[in-house]
């Protein structure tokens, strides 16, 4: 089992993100090859105490495997996230300082817009909009092998010809966006955790969760926030 | 006797090596020892016990291993692979599994191809080889990139799975190349496994090839 967890680890670091049902296959391929059962790991609860299990051991490490339902899609992925900023985050390879610096510049464009997203091709403008972007320009070729990397890392994700917080985005970046965009980003009332899309009172404009309001609703008429009575459509 | 070294910043340290080194093992490019020293500004005896204890957790919790390269010219340099491959296809991204297709195909030919004696293949014989299942060095493939160029002479030499080396000719006057398995191949790939996979598709018995399987025997039995 031990052996199943580590190569599991592996693959959750190497994509980054995964969906759920992926992660549910590889798993069932994992018992195969180390001639395992796989009853144990069928439900999501049961996914979600293997994946404690793993998580007691990366804690320590900063690190942590979480599962994400993203609101656009309702999909659930495996996120595998980097918590603590050290010095080591900063160093990332592949990427050079320009194009961290890019990558920043994105989450700041999204936080900006009125849906957190931004039209696909609008990816080379922002690019441009950086600074030190004149001097040592990033390709557009580059730019594009970006955006599919970080894309299919769980960073962005694409919906309808636009590009949205990804899965992973929300788990390293939720207290980063909370921090540098208070007047966009904030969390639900309800359960306190960070809320992007989802639903909006008609009066005061605050952001709640759709599960948690729902919840909410069964036994109040009015708003948590503004305590006005609650008439947007769920 | 040295005296123990504070453990807190023992932690923090190895932590600073571990993501580190998992930042960048998709890459799967060596890490230089100074690099990793730069980055998290820290030397000498704490350092090398750090990272030494990096090696140990990368193992017991990841399955990772990180070994140091061997003749790597006064850098010393370190690759990460994991202790027990290729179980599962889903486990690489696809871009990653296509690519391992191509070093699967490259360094079998060149296993199969090679002996003691003529121990690389030419840049030219491989070429030709690729040729014939339509590969191209210069045309963009459908399944294994738009640069196989710049795949098979840059990246996967970089990141150790081929060596390429300019071939030894007094007569030739143009400069010219030949490939062998890299450090990291010898890791990952397992001879038999090779041996066997392409005795299949010539539908031949693996003995069929005789030196080779000779020679895969040999290996088991000196590991074992």
């Amino acid at each position: 089992m031990d052996m199943i967890k580590k190569q599991l680890l592996q693959a959750c670091i190497n994509h980054g993100s995964m969906k759920l049902e992926i992660f549910q296959r590889m798993l069932r391929d994992l018992c195969k090859a180390y001639e395992i059962s796989e009853e144990s790991f069928v439900t999501v609860e049961e996914l979600t105490i293997l994946i404690n299990e793993i998580n007691e051991n990366i804690n320590q490490y900063d690190q942590m495997l979480t599962i994400v339902k993203h609101p656009l899609n309702n999909e659930e992925y495996v996120v595998f996230a980097m918590l603590k900023s050290n010095l080591a985050c900063k160093f990332q390879p592949q990427y050079t300082d320009n194009e961290r610096k890019y990558f920043y510049k994105l989450l700041e464009t999204l936080a900006n817009s009125e849906d957190f997203g931004i039209e696909w091709n609008d990816i080379y403008s922002v690019a441009n909009t950086l600074p030190t972007n004149a001097q040592h320009p990033i390709s557009k070729q580059r730019i594009q092998d970006l955006e599919d990397q970080w894309t299919s890392q769980g960073y962005f994700i694409a919906k309808d010809h636009k590009i949205f917080f990804g899965p992973r985005t929300i788990v390293e970046y939720g207290n980063y966006l909370k921090n540098h965009f208070p007047e966009f980003i904030k969390d639900c009332v309800l359960c306190s955790k960070i809320v992007f899309w989802d639903i909006k009172c008609n009066e005061c404009e605050v952001k709640l969760h759709r599960e948690c309001i729902r919840k909410y609703l069964s036994k109040k008429t009015n708003c948590p926030n503004c305590k006005k009575k609650w008439n947007t459509h769920l | 006797m040295s005296a123990p070294f504070n453990a807190d910043e023992m932690r923090t340290i190895v932590n600073s090596i571990i993501t580190y080194v998992l930042n960048g093992a998709s890459t799967k490019l060596p890490i230089k020892e100074k690099d990793i020293m730069q980055t998290i500004d820290k030397k000498g005896k704490l350092f090398n016990a750090a990272l030494q204890r990096a090696g140990e957790i990368l193992k017991e919790t990841y399955g990772i291993l990180m070994v140091a390269v061997p003749e790597s010219k006064g850098a010393k340099s370190y690759i990460c692979f994991s202790e027990d491959s290729g179980k599962s296809l889903l486990m690489h991204d696809e871009k990653q599994k296509n690519q391992l297709i191509l070093l699967f195909i490259i360094l079998s030919f060149i296993f199969m191809r090679t002996t003691t004696s003529i121990p690389s293949i030419s840049e030219a014989y491989l070429q030709n080889f690729l040729k014939t299942l339509h590969i191209d060095f210069d045309v963009p493939h459908e399944y294994f990139g738009n640069n196989i160029r710049k795949l098979i002479t840059d990246t996967f030499v970089k990141q150790l799975y081929l060596k390429r080396e300019k071939s030894n000719s007094d007569l030739e006057t143009e400069i010219k190349y030949c490939y062998s398995w890299g450090f990291r191949a010898h890791q990952e790939f397992d001879k038999k496994c090779l041996l066997f996979a392409t005795a299949q598709i010539m539908k031949k018995p693996a003995k069929a090839f005789g030196t080779k399987y000779d020679e895969v025997c040999k290996d088991e039995e000196d590991a074992g």
